[in-house]
This record gives structure tokens, sequence and C-alpha cells, in this order.
């Protein structure tokens, strides 16, 4: 029974270190995600909107379009332990011995990285809208943009809602990796304890049941947020097609 | 029903575990018959399995053992899971890293070899750590000025005190100590990993004698101590400075030198040639002997 007598020292001794290790790589998981859905979805748009008539903004739109290509390549291609390393040092050499804030460097990492996954799922959710749903808007005379954002975009937020909770549990097990730069992450913390305590296995196991109740609660969370979109199964729509004027109502079967 | 799923499950659980704790330890020997724990000289150790921290010079002399099955490791903490759970038989540590493990773990002990006669042939700039400056740097003149005053008999003295002091015993005053200027003329910023025990460890719950807190981001309530520490901290105030120490991974240690991020490393970091075409050494603040750590 010792070995769980050590798991439990260790969690009652370092409990405090423990903690924040968790609340900096949520801290960090959280940003990078959301801040990687909006590169994410800012690169999708601009990179299924259709060329413009004018030669200049073409051109533009054009390099643009080479850039994330060049982005999303780069940063999907080479492991974040590896970018955390080229970033923060290439900083430091380049600026001349400062260093960047540790846990605004580790968000910068996360976001960049996941920006470039979100990229893909983002053009992804964009290409899979049924086609006649943007030649429908456009017979009713809407635009691009228009189309995009009332049309488009609100029904690819919930189709890549799954890849992105899958993203944002990714993100939460890889900022174990930021270490390497010393942010003071769960991994990071782990790293100490074992150290001091000398009981490797009995410090892993309690870092890893911390990381499985932290990702087990954010898919959790992240699938009643995809249930509260997707609404009721079974609604009636009814109304007038002949009296413009009339409402337009939605009958759930519960009220019925 | 459901309960039964339970039940299964537990046992397939414990059944797990029983195959764990199966895989038992079994006692190394060699060709020849002697056990492990009577090897003399390294000649001993011809055909085990040795393991050393992969990147420094013990992964080198692991090939001075005959027939060696070696194995190297990223980090120090890894040899010692790997040298319990039955992995190895034995790693190379240097003589204060096993003093300071044995006395933390009694399962252990180490074979006292002593270099260039029982153990591993080894020059000072192999064994020997010095502080690793930027190339150039004008700070070695004076360090090393400074370095000469403290005699071997010194370094030993703090040696066996920062042993005990982190395997838990008392220290009051250190052997090699200057008081800290009131008016520092500058700050020196001092890397080191922090966890490379006696040379240098973080205290995470509360500062132990003489431990200097860690500078840097999210790192509040993290000291550092250790023979490193004690030595800067002496170097630091005989320059008249104050001294901060970061907290750096030692891959990273070398970047952080070169880009200008801190001043000194003081890392328990021998001065080899690979290193010494890339940044700048002081002469050698303590020169030890190569051991080989084993179960008892």
């Amino acid at each position: 029974m010792s070995f769980f007598q050590d798991v439990i020292n260790i969690v009652a001794k370092y409990y405090p270190q423990l903690l924040s290790g968790v609340g900096n790589t949520m801290l960090i998981a959280l940003t990078g995600t959301v801040a990687g859905l909006a590169i994410g979805l800012l690169t999708g748009i601009v990179r299924t909107a259709p060329f413009s008539r004018n030669g200049f903004v073409r051109v533009l739109h054009r390099i643009l379009n080479a850039v994330i290509a060049v982005y999303v390549e780069v940063f999907r291609g080479t492991p974040m332990m590896v970018q955390a390393m080229v970033i923060y040092w290439g900083y430091a050499f380049a600026s001349g011995g400062s260093t960047l804030p540790l846990i605004p460097s580790g968000m910068l990492i996360v976001s960049v990285n996941t920006g470039a996954y979100m990229a893909e799922i983002v053009r992804g959710g964009i290409i899979s809208i049924d086609k006649g749903q943007f030649e429908g808007a456009m017979s009713i005379g809407m635009t691009h943009s228009q189309t995009m954002f009332q049309v488009i975009i609100p029904q690819v937020m919930r189709n890549i809602l799954p890849s992105v909770s899958n993203e944002f549990v990714i993100n939460i097990k890889d900022t174990s990796v930021l270490n390497v730069i010393g942010v003071t992450e769960l991994y990071y913390f782990a790293g100490i304890i074992k150290r001091q305590s000398f009981e490797t296995f009995q410090t892993y196991l309690v870092v890893c049941a911390l990381y499985f109740v932290l990702t087990f609660t954010v898919t959790r969370l992240l699938r009643l947020a995809e249930r509260r979109l997707d609404g009721n199964d079974s609604y009636v729509i009814f109304g007038s097609q002949s009296d413009s004027a009339a409402e337009i109502h939605i009958k759930t079967a519960r009220e019925g | 029903m459901r309960r039964r799923n339970i039940l299964a499950l537990l046992m397939a659980a414990a059944l797990c575990l029983g195959l764990l704790a199966g895989c038992g330890s079994t006692e190394a020997s060699d060709s020849t018959g002697t056990t492990i724990t009577e090897a003399a000289t390294i000649a001993d150790l011809r055909g085990m399995k040795i393991a050393a921290q992969a990147g420094t010079f013990h992964a080198d002399a692991l090939n001075q053992i005959e027939n060696v099955q070696d194995s190297t490791y990223p980090e120090f903490a890894d040899l010692l899971t790997a040298l319990k759970s039955g992995a190895i038989d034995g790693y190379i540590a240097e003589e204060p890293t096993a003093f300071s493990v044995c006395q933390s773990d009694d399962s252990l002990t180490f074979l006292p070899f002593k270099n260039n006669e029982t153990g591993f042939t080894a020059t000072p700039s192999d064994v020997g750590i010095a502080v690793g400056l930027k190339k150039g740097s004008e700070l070695r003149e004076e360090i090393n000025a400074i370095l000469a005053e403290i005699t071997p008999e010194q370094c030993s003295a703090l040696m066996e005190q920062i042993v005990t002091l982190c395997s838990g015993g008392e220290v009051t005053e250190f052997v090699v100590s200057a008081e800290e200027p009131e008016n520092p003329t500058g700050t020196l910023r001092v890397g080191m990993e922090c966890a490379y025990e006696p040379y240098n460890w973080t205290d995470i719950s509360g500062a132990s004698f003489g431990a200097v807190p860690i500078s840097g981001e999210g790192k509040s309530g993290l000291y550092a101590n250790g023979y490193d520490v004690q030595i800067a901290k002496y170097i630091a105030a005989r320059l008249g400075m104050k001294l901060e120490i970061y907290s750096i991974e030692w891959d990273s240690l070398l970047p952080a030198l070169e880009s200008g991020a801190i001043d000194a490393i003081a890392a328990g970091m021998s001065p080899t040639a690979e290193r010494a075409e890339q940044i700048d050494f002081t002469d050698t603040y303590y020169e030890s002997n190569l051991v080989v750590i084993i179960r008892k």
C-alpha cells in the first residue's frame, strides 16, 4: 500500500504547484484554440473568396493565398516543440538578448500552430456546404460576403465544432512540449516534482490523471454545446406563404 | 449487469498490476560470475547493462567498459528510474551526485571508482566543471582570479556541505561565502538547469539554507540551490554584482548564453573541446570522480 501512500503524498505536498500548472496549461490551451480558430476562419474566408475583377486586388489576393499556403504547410509540417525552440531563441538572438515573456510566448506558439490546422478545418467546412446554397443566395441577390457571414459561416461553425473540440483536447496535451523553453505548465512542474521526490512513476500517474480530467471535462462540455446548437430534434415550421407580413413560426415538439 | 462489468474491469486491472510486479529484476552478473556489487574496477563491469545521460562525457565513457550493453537517457533523473525499474544494472554519475542519490534512497549504493586508476580514463576538461561565458567576455579574467582563491580543500568541504543539505541535513554557514554588496554595480544573470543534484536543484516548497529565488515569469516561489548556486553567489558578490538565477533546460543553455539572455552558465558543465568552440570557459571550480550507481 506504500505505493498509493506515495501518490497521496505527492498530491498533498505539491498541490499548489500542480494546480498552478493546470491553470497555465488550460490558459495556454484555451487562448491557443480560440486564437487558432480566429486565424483559421480568417484564412478560410480569404482562400475560398472568388477573385476580384479588379487587377490590383486580384494580385494582392493571390499573394495572400500564397502566404497562407506557406504558413499552413510550414506550421503543420514541423513539430511544435521545434517551433517553440526556434521562435523563442530566434527572438532572443534577433533582439540581442531580450527574451519573450514565457506564458505569452507559449500562447503565441500554440496559436500559430493551431491556426495552421484550423485553416484547413475551416476550409474543409466551407467547401463541404452544398453548392446550391451559394447559388440560392446569389439568386436572391446576396453578395459573396453576405452569403459567407449570414448563410455559410453559421453552418460551418456547427459542422467544424467536433474538429475544434478535437484541437482543443490536442492543445491541452501538447502544451506539455512547451517545457523545453521553460513555460511553467503542468508537465514542467511534473519534471520538478519528479526530480525532488525521486518518484517518477507516481508523479506521472498523478499528472496523467490530471490531464485526463482536463480533456474529459472539455470534450463533455463541447459535446453539450453541440447539442445546444442542434436545437430540438423535431419541429414544425408554419406561417403564410401568400401573406408576406405573416410571421414564420417554429413550433417545437415539446411545446406542441 | 453493470456491477459485473466493473468487477471484470477491476480483475483485469489487478491482473495487469500482477504482471508488472512479476517482471522483477534479476541479479546482474557477468560471464565470470562475479556480481556487480563486487566490481573493483571498470573491467569487472564487462558485458553489463550500464547507462549514462545522453550528450555528456559520461555517455562517451561508457565505451571504456568492455562489451558494455550501453544505453543513454535524455534526462539524468530518468537514469534513476531505469535503475530502480531493473532496466539497467547501473549508471555513470559523478561522485557528489552518487553521494546525494544514495543518501536519499537506501536501496542504492555506488562503486567508488577513482579516475585514471580503478575507474574511467578522464582529463580535467572531461570531469571538471567550469563557468561558461560568451566568447571574448571580459569577465573571464576577473572570475578566474576569484576562483583561484578557492582551494581544492574548500571545494571538497563545500561539496560535502551541499550534499548534507540536499539530503535533508543542517548547514549553518558555507565554507565559501562572501557578503552580498550593498550597492551592486550591475546584475550577473546565471543560467543552470536547476535539476542536477547536488550541483543545482529547485526548491519547490520553501527555500533551503542559502537558496536564491529563481528569476523569470511564472517562477515565483521556486528557489535554486546547490554547489553551482553557491559558487555563482560567491562570484557575483566578489564582483560587486547582484545575482539572478535563471532555470534553463540543458539544451537551451548555450543558445541562452550566445543570444545574451544570460551572462554566464554555472550548471555543472564540463569545458569540453566541442563546447569551447562556441563559448569561453573559466578555470574549473570542481573536479570529480566518475562512479557507477547500482542497486544494493
